[in-house]
């Protein structure tokens, strides 16, 4: 049986690369996570949950040329699947439905 | 808020590059690009907005979460995404997936043995610190090419004096035409000479280490500009302007890095010289010679400027050898090829003047850098390897502990059906992971460790400047940590039994007392750790008590609270010596308050001047050359050098007074016959020629000269007023305080006398003296540091070990207990069967030190290398310490209460 929920890392990520459209590479995305969490992400742990979401076919990915800024280096953009889509909306509606009902003043200190 | 990916700023910055390779090590191939990429974007992202050095840090953090996620989530995973791609991988893929579970059953096994995983890591990080940064050392200056161009081409010619067959002499301008000449084996031949000119720029003059070169010298090694041009055959011309060209680091230093200093005219030794170039900040020029001469300390960078060598400077004299040179060989030509054809060549040109029998010998440029260091850090680089096999058979200890102790989990696991291979996999795959964390935090020691040895480099100790850590250094510190691992893995998973095991099962739980076999290899693994930690100990030992024998040692002289410097006069064509500059100089820092004393000479000892001269005692000549210093009358009270008999000089013994001299009480002994009243006789002082009889008024007592472990040798001193020279050293006593505190003062003293004149190498007479055993100094503290280490490793292994064995037999040892056995005997059975194994390690030690003694020869003062003193004294030190880590765990056992022992089966 397929596993419907996502690792809270996991479902950060596949957000950021919704939010990103087509620049959604390494870099951005992690720039993303950080600029909206305002906490420091670990690239590796990313790295390694980006392969993680590409093996079970959430995301795809295509590598794109390197720009000056990454000194040349290729980079590989990711795009949510349909598989991913499906995935992540079952997450946040698990999420909303154990959210739901509970007292407001839990929900302060700005969520998503 | 975060501007996204990319920002403008802060480009260019670069990563730590040992990071950026630890990162790429574990990354597979496809997916290594992009992940850098990627975070040397978010890099120069935080550089522009945090600083360098913040990023720098982060990093860092980063590098070293990959390390630890990367390579267990890389085989768990197995090989999906981007790493499909490793094609390797994937046909390993399954293997690679059943590593991964057993990687992450090892790394879960070693967390919940926190304290043991912490201890085998720090002890693998400490080896691997050590080890790397020794590495870093002989890298940097056995291993790496020297910093020239194509240098394996390079060699220097020198004459050889038959009777110094070693001595590096010189070579005199003919025959260095002559070399030239030599089309067929060189491709370019240049030559220099070192020289100091004195720098008047700013406040005060500076004499500057430099070198005058042909002007294809430095093209011949590869140099190049930074700004403006390097010398050209016109500057050589006779009557062409004078130029220089700046080293990079003088540029900086002393003109602030201002790019306009090209066409500037500067001041250099009294000639107006016109700067024509800065060199590459990369270049570094070496001399052996101008190393040992300059006194000013170790910048790393030998020479700080260059001139035209003219052929018509020193009068245009050519016989006098004075000349360096440095060849490039013609592709083609191999070294003995033109050694051959040299040796054949220069006995030709040996028949023109009365030095008979020089030979000439081309010495590669490498070997001529590198050859003094080679023995010593190779010595060091033993040590340290024994340092790590130490760290290894600790390792084994722990590790086998470790295994032991679980042998009722690896029973079940092996009911279960995981074979022997599977079993065996275990200790290897922990050992790894915990090498994995040893290496990391050894490169962290090991940056540490490097920055603490580049402060200790002595003086003369070449391309110690390139001493660092880089990609290659890290990866020499990873793959060390990794094989070690390996190597303690393999041997621990030798341990695994699989028929034991089932006795295992059979017997219960746990076993009776340790099995013998597993106590004798402990026991083996124990006397190996302590007898490889002796040897090390022995020569730190012997070092140091040579050290402190050095330090103890009487120079003649009282050297603390002294001020000490140099000055030579500046003298040019428009400018003859200022004579009287010295004795008003004397005349002014006398005055000064807190100045007990001062005085002058041309040589103070440990400053590696001197002078010689030839005498004859009533009329034999005395053989061979003798020892001169000229020093003013305040010389001798300013080191209180005792007075024998006799009297010292005054400012009456000058120029139209009967000529004087002191001797020592050597030279009273060496050419006076040991006369008893040597007042009044007379030596005559020969100089060109010229014989002049002086009387003796005065016996000094002896002083030591260069080294404080030489024999005393006979010095004749001479008046300052009756023997001129245009360079003194000053000393400088003062009455109470640091003598530094008086460098100012005498400088404003001098710019007021003659501003034109140069100051230079203020050092306390202390710190000079002890210039003289920097580099016993340098080996003593890093071999001591090693014993230390090595020592701290064996009494932590003994230490687990004896209390692991003892832990097992807590049950006998009940059972004796309640048979009657006193807390005394169970104390004493416990530190016998401990100190057994120390003993036998103490013997192969103490056999070990013997054979390596050999080693420090050379280093060693005062002491012989097989000093037994100093073997017994280690060895009790040793028995000692490792009764005091046996003594803890016999005390526990002593404290077993039988009851509750033999309850608890």
């Amino acid at each position: 049986m397929p596993r419907t929920s996502l690792g809270e890392l996991e479902h950060l990520i596949l957000l950021a690369v919704v939010r990103l459209g087509n620049d959604a590479y390494g870099a951005a995305v992690i720039a993303e996570l950080e600029g909206r969490t305002e906490r420091d992400v670990s690239h590796a742990a990313v790295y390694i949950s980006l392969q993680r979401l590409e093996a079970k076919r959430y995301l795809s990915s295509r590598s794109a040329r390197g720009t000056t800024e990454r000194g040349g280096r290729a980079k590989s953009t990711f795009t949510l699947t349909a598989l991913g889509r499906t995935r992540l909306r079952e997450s946040a509606l698990a999420l909303f439905t154990m959210w739901d009902g509970l007292d407001p003043s839990l929900r302060g200190g700005g969520g998503a | 808020m975060n501007t996204g990916p990319s920002g403008p700023a802060g480009t260019g910055e670069t990563p730590p590059r040992v990071a950026q390779w630890l990162v790429s090590f574990v990354l597979p191939r496809a997916g290594r690009d992009v992940v850098l990429g990627d975070l040397l974007e978010r890099f120069r992202d935080r550089a522009a907005q945090r600083g360098v050095g913040a990023a720098r840090r982060w990093y860092w953090r980063q590098a070293v979460s990959f390390v630890a996620r990367v390579p267990a989530s890389r085989a768990a995973a197995g090989l999906n995404g981007v790493m499909a791609g490793d094609t390797v991988a994937a046909r390993f893929g399954p293997v690679a997936t059943g590593i991964g579970s057993e990687l992450r059953f090892a790394f879960r096994s070693l967390r919940r043995r926190r304290g043991l995983s912490m201890a085998a890591v720090a002890v693998l990080a400490l080896a691997i610190g050590a080890s790397t940064t020794v590495f870093s050392v002989v890298k940097a200056i056995l291993i790496e090419r020297i910093p020239f161009q194509d240098p394996d081409r390079l060699v220097m010619i020198w004459d050889r004096y038959p009777e110094h067959p070693d001595r590096d002499a010189p070579i005199r301008l003919d025959h260095y035409r002559e070399w030239m000449g030599r089309t067929d084996l060189f491709t370019s031949v240049g030559a220099y000479e070192t020289t100091s000119p004195s720098l008047e720029y700013g406040e005060w003059p500076e004499r500057v280490e430099g070198a005058f070169v042909t002007s294809n010298l430095l093209p011949l090694l590869g140099a190049r500009p930074a700004l403006g041009r390097l010398l050209a055959p016109e500057d050589e011309a006779e009557g062409a302007a004078p130029v220089i060209v700046l080293s990079h680091g003088l540029w900086q230093s002393r003109f602030g890095g201002d790019p306009s200093i090209v066409g500037r005219q500067i001041r250099l030794g009294g000639v107006d010289t016109r700067v024509v170039g800065v060199m590459s900040e990369a270049f570094w020029f070496y001399d052996p010679y101008m190393v040992s001469r300059s006194l000013t300390g170790w910048s790393g960078e030998a020479a700080r400027l260059w001139l035209p060598l003219r052929a018509g400077a020193f009068g245009g004299e050519t016989d006098y050898p004075r000349y360096r040179v440095i060849a490039r060989l013609r592709d083609g030509v191999s070294l003995p090829t033109a050694a051959d054809a040299a040796a054949a060549a220069r006995s030709r040109m040996t028949g023109e003047d009365a030095q008979e029998q020089m030979t000439v010998e081309l010495l590669p440029l490498s070997e001529q850098i590198r050859a003094d260091s080679r023995p010593r850090l190779l010595g060091l680089f033993g040590a340290v390897a024994l340092v790590l096999l130490i760290a290894c058979v600790n390792l084994v200890n722990l590790l086998l502990v470790h295994v032991e102790s679980r042998r009722s989990e690896f029973a079940v696991r092996a009911a279960l059906g995981a074979g022997r291979g599977r079993l065996a996999l275990q200790p290897v795959l922990e050992s790894v992971l915990l090498a994995a964390g040893g290496g990391v935090v050894g490169l962290a020691l090991a940056r540490l460790g490097t920055g603490w040895l580049v402060g200790l480099v002595p003086r003369g100790l070449p391309l110690a400047h390139r001493i660092g850590i880089d990609v290659a250094v890290a990866a020499f510190g990873i793959g060390l940590a990794l094989l070690a691992g390996l190597a303690v893995g393999v041997m621990a998973a030798l341990r695994i039994d699989l028929r034991r095991i089932g006795a295992v099962m059979l017997s219960g739980s746990r076993t009776v007392s340790g099995s013998r076999s597993s106590r004798r290899i402990h026991g083996a693994l124990v006397a190996a750790e302590v007898s490889l930690s002796l040897v090390l100990f022995i020569s730190a030992t012997l070092l140091l008590r040579s050290l402190a024998s050095l330090h103890g040692a009487d120079t003649g002289f009282e050297a603390d609270g002294v001020l000490t410097f140099h000055s030579t006069l500046a003298v040019s064509q428009d400018r003859p010596a200022n004579t009287e500059f010295f004795p008003r100089l004397e005349a002014a820092v006398r005055e000064m308050p807190g100045v007990e004393a001062v005085g002058s000479t041309s040589a103070l000892p440990f400053s590696l001047w001197g002078q010689l001269g030839r005498i004859e005692i009533d009329g034999t000549p005395v053989d061979g050359s003798i020892e001169r210093r000229v020093v003013s009358p305040g010389y001798f009270d300013a080191i209180r050098l005792p007075l024998r008999s006799g009297r010292v000089f005054s400012e009456s013994d000058r120029g139209g007074a009967p000529p004087v001299v002191v001797v020592n009480e050597a030279a009273v002994d060496r050419w006076l016959g040991g006369d008893s009243d040597p007042i009044g006789r007379t030596i005559t002082v020969i100089v060109r020629d010229e014989r002049t009889v002086h009387t003796v008024v005065g016996v000094v007592a002896n002083v030591k000269h260069e080294r404080l472990d030489e024999a005393d040798r006979p010095i004749l001193y001479s008046a300052h007023r009756q023997w001129t020279l245009i360079f003194q050293r000053f000393a400088v006593r003062v009455a109470a305080g640091d003598p530094m505190r008086l460098v100012e003062p005498v400088r404003r003293a001098a710019a007021a006398i003659d501003p034109a004149q140069p100051l230079q190498d203020f050092i306390s007479f202390d710190a000079l003296v002890a210039r003289s055993f920097e580099e016993e100094s340098f080996y003593t503290k890093i071999l001591g540091a090693f014993a230390a280490a090595a020592i701290l490793l064996t009494l932590v292994g003994i230490y687990g070990v004896v209390a692991y064995i003892t832990r097992q037999r807590d049950r006998e040892v009940g059972i004796r207990m309640a048979l009657g056995a006193g807390a005394g005997s169970v104390r004493r059975l416990v530190l016998g069967q401990g100190l057994i194994p120390v003993a036998i390690g103490l013997g192969l030690g103490w056999l070990g030190g013997l054979a390596t003694a050999g080693l420090l020869r050379g280093l060693l003062h005062g002491i012989a290398e097989r000093d037994p003193r100093t073997f017994a004294l280690a060895a009790i030190m040793f028995a000692i310490a490792a009764a005091a880590a046996c003594l803890i765990p016999a005390n526990r056992a002593a404290r077993v209460e039988p009851a509750t022992v033999l309850r608890s089966e």
